[in-house]
């Protein structure tokens, strides 16, 4: 088992990109690299193939005639090149890219090493992986706002296990299902969340907007790996009570679909990216989890409506 | 002359409970099929001709020759718009 190597001339760069992986101890199966340059990010040619934007983030697939993923960063902050052969991505960051501070490593290269990582079998869902105290492997799925995060710090502190709030990675495990891996990174919340949870200290990301905290700082244990069992699918409905609908196999996998777009991306890996999503669908019971304001109070209630 | 039917290679399958669904990585969209276009689109791994498509039906289903052919004609022409499959003369 191999991390991410790292191959940049320029040292400051080099340090702060180690020390940021080091964070996140993401085991791949294959060698994984990033070779790395500073200097004037090049202006693509108009290429037909559609864009996906991710932020300030655009990626232009793989596809079975033209295989090279290219990542845009920008205008003019930085590039990279997956070749189609080899988990190995060739990035340039400008000047003005290095300055972003947290956004480098969150918009850019968090994006590169999505996209390497796919080629070495760990493929990306916006998702929160946990584990409660009845060693039930869960998994949250949903946009952006839906509430995993703060459902996430507040698992966190009533002793349930946690992985990630947000950067997922699907692999195959021996046995043939699916398990979760997770990014040792901060369970990052917005101010009313944290207010409510009268959690203290955290990082402040300005960017975002937001304010995270290791797992171990909620006082839960970092779970790396996840063999989920239940999956749920949060909206946030503060009008309501907490409810758990039950969802078809089917149903749930085009909710996987939904927020795993990065499967259409690569048609070198789509295939296997493709039948993680259908078994994680079938090995798990799916719910339509719609959050309500009671969340706060009694978060447990999440393990009785299971039950 | 013969028409053959050819799935575009950007396409990816999978199927869940009868259901298929068909990733289209050349333009970042995805549909889902019934059972039955998921067996035509499978027999598509290779291009086929009309009658090797209809032989797949009748195969996998319990249906006469021409109703197949009358839900293959109509799958593929849906197919067709939606770029997922392109004729060609062989």
């Amino acid at each position: 088992m191999h991390g991410i190597a790292i191959h940049c001339g320029h040292s400051a760069l080099a340090g702060d990109l180690r020390t940021w992986l080091a964070g996140a101890p993401l085991l791949a199966a294959n060698d994984v690299e990033l070779f790395v340059h500073v200097g004037s990010v090049p202006v693509l040619a108009p290429d037909a193939r559609p864009i996906f934007r991710q932020g300030r983030v655009a990626i232009r697939g793989g596809t079975t005639s033209d295989p090279t993923l290219t990542l845009e960063w920008g205008p003019g902050l930085g590039i990279a090149f997956i070749e189609p052969t080899c988990a190995t991505a060739d990035a340039i960051v400008s000047e003005e890219g290095l300055n972003q501070g947290h956004e480098l490593f969150r918009s850019f290269f968090l994006n590169v090493c999505i996209l390497i990582l796919r080629r070495a079998g760990l493929h990306h869902v916006h998702g929160a992986s946990l584990i409660d105290p009845h060693d039930r492997g869960w998994m949250f799925v949903g946009a952006s706002g839906s509430g995993k995060s703060t459902t996430t710090a507040l698992l966190a502190r009533r002793g349930w296990q946690v992985g990630t709030d947000d950067i997922a990675f699907l692999s195959r495990a021996e046995d043939k299902g699916v398990h979760v891996r997770a990014w040792h990174d901060h369970v990052a919340l917005r101010a009313d969340s944290a207010n409510s949870l009268a959690v203290e200290g955290g990082v402040t990301f300005d960017s975002r907007k937001k304010t995270g905290w290791l797992p171990e700082s909620l006082g839960a244990t970092w779970a790396p790996s996840v063999r989920p069992t239940v999956l749920a699918f949060t909206e946030l409905d503060a009008e309501r009570p907490t409810t758990m609908t039950p969802l078809a196999p089917r149903e749930a996998l085009h909710k996987l679909l939904h927020n795993s777009a990065w499967v259409m991306l690569d048609a070198l890996v789509a295939d296997e990216h493709l039948s993680l999503l259908t078994t994680l669908a079938q090995q798990t019971q799916a719910y339509e989890l719609r959050l309500g304001r009671d969340m706060f109070a009694h978060p447990e209630r999440l393990s009785e409506l299971v039950a | 002359m013969t028409t053959i039917f050819r799935r575009h290679q950007d396409l990816r399958l999978t199927a869940l409970d009868d259901e298929g669904v068909v990733l289209h990585l050349g333009t970042l969209k995805y549909f889902t099929v019934n059972d039955t276009g998921l067996t035509i689109l499978r027999a598509l791994e290779s291009p086929r001709s009309m009658p090797e498509l209809v032989t797949a039906v009748t195969t996998e289903f319990d249906v006469s020759d021409d109703v197949a052919e009358q839900t293959t004609r109509a799958f593929l022409a849906r197919c067709m718009e939606s770029g997922l499959i392109h004729e060609e003369s062989a």
